[in-house]
């Protein structure tokens, strides 16, 4: 039997958000988000959160699960090795019901650092051609589901609500890496301040948290040599 | 909404999950370098103190003498060790060398620190204690 401790909050009710146990007997092939549905179905209806494709790609059902941000869907509760699992809403959003945080932050960020393609030449007539190698170079950053599962563990942006954040950051990344992407100055000079690259105290929870083990704090470094490379060459 | 920020919910949710690695170096990092930049306005007030003071300045150095402050200078020399030490590792991750690493440099740099500490002590022994 797992003991699964539920975070709830319900603005109507509570001043204070509370834990609320539910005991599921057998947890064999089960993942967090089946044990989720199980309570909601079972136990308590009234019980609110997030999930979508239930195959870790829409990025929907990340929340704290033993104080990690995971994603739901692809958490086996066996392989969590524990008897008692806490599961929590994603920290520093904040909390609209239960599971539920507020991504406008998030998305916010995200938006504001251009999160396209942008080109000066002249579309051609099929696609964009790109060489095997110089795709090779963003593989990693491109895997990103936007699930905030790096951008809510990191403390920083707990305290700095104009911290991009490594989502947002790493998105930068991987339009710089992007051979065919033509605003590398542009992009680049948008996240050398105190509020992009700098920020980072290089704690590497975002990293850790990545379900998709994207290593965001290397891209936040790439990020800051790249800056540094081209300081140095204009400089000479 | 519910808020889920500010400092009150950083220093909670830190202390809730300082066993990683990574977020130890943090906390180890701030709070050492809060401890030095108080021991640099100590220090500058003393030293201060004793030029301004001459007949003073001999009292100044019995006080140095004083096994409670000898302590206090040697968490320091540690503080000031695993600070720049953890320094060096968040640079050597700024010019992209043992980004895959991380763990297992902040260990060996504590190692280090240490090492360095116990040297250290055996150099400064005879004069703040056995003199």
């Amino acid at each position: 039997m797992v003991k699964f401790r539920v975070f709830r909050f319900s603005p109507e009710k509570d001043r204070k958000p509370r834990y609320v146990d539910y005991n599921i007997e057998d947890t064999c092939g089960l993942t967090v988000l089946d044990a989720l549905k199980l309570i909601k179905t079972d136990m308590d209806p009234s019980l609110s959160f997030r999930h979508s494709c239930r195959s870790a790609i829409c990025g929907s059902c990340a929340v704290s699960i033993n104080g990690k941000n995971m994603l739901a869907c692809n958490t086996q509760v066996d392989a969590l090795g524990k008897s008692r699992v806490v599961v929590e809403p994603l920290p520093g959003y904040p909390v609209i019901n239960d599971l539920v945080v507020d991504f406008a932050p998030f998305f916010g960020q995200y938006r504001s650092v251009q999160p396209y393609l942008v080109s000066k030449t002249a579309p051609p007539e099929k696609e964009r051609i790109q060489s095997v190698e110089a795709r090779k170079k963003y593989d990693a950053p491109a895997q990103c589901i936007m699930c905030a599962a790096c951008t809510t563990s990191c403390p920083i942006v707990w305290t700095d609500d104009k911290y991009l954040g490594p989502a947002a950051l790493t998105k930068v990344w991987r339009f710089v890496a992007d051979s065919r992407d033509d605003i590398t100055d542009e992009r680049l000079a948008m996240v050398n301040n105190e509020y992009g690259i700098w920020r980072c105290h290089t704690m590497f929870r975002c990293a850790e948290a990545c379900p998709k083990e994207i290593d965001t704090t290397e891209a936040i470094e790439n990020l800051r040599r790249e800056v540094l490379k081209r300081a140095f060459s204009r400089r000479r | 909404m519910l808020k889920q920020s500010g400092f009150g919910y950083y220093v909670r949710k830190i202390a809730r999950t300082w066993k990683e690695t990574g977020t130890l170096a943090h906390i180890v990092h701030r709070v050492t370098g809060i401890l030095l930049v108080v021991y640099l306005g100590v220090h500058i007030y003393v030293v201060t103190q004793a030029s301004l003071n001459g007949e003073g300045y001999e009292s100044i150095l019995e006080m140095f003498r004083d096994p409670l402050f000898a302590a206090g200078e040697l968490i320091m020399i540690m503080g000031g060790l695993v600070h720049g030490l953890n320094g060096i590792r968040l640079t050597l991750f700024d010019m992209g060398i043992g980004l895959k690493h991380q763990k297992a440099m902040f260990w060996a740099f504590m190692v280090i620190a240490v090492a360095v500490w116990f040297a250290g002590l055996a150099i400064v022994w005879p004069v703040i204690g056995g003199g």
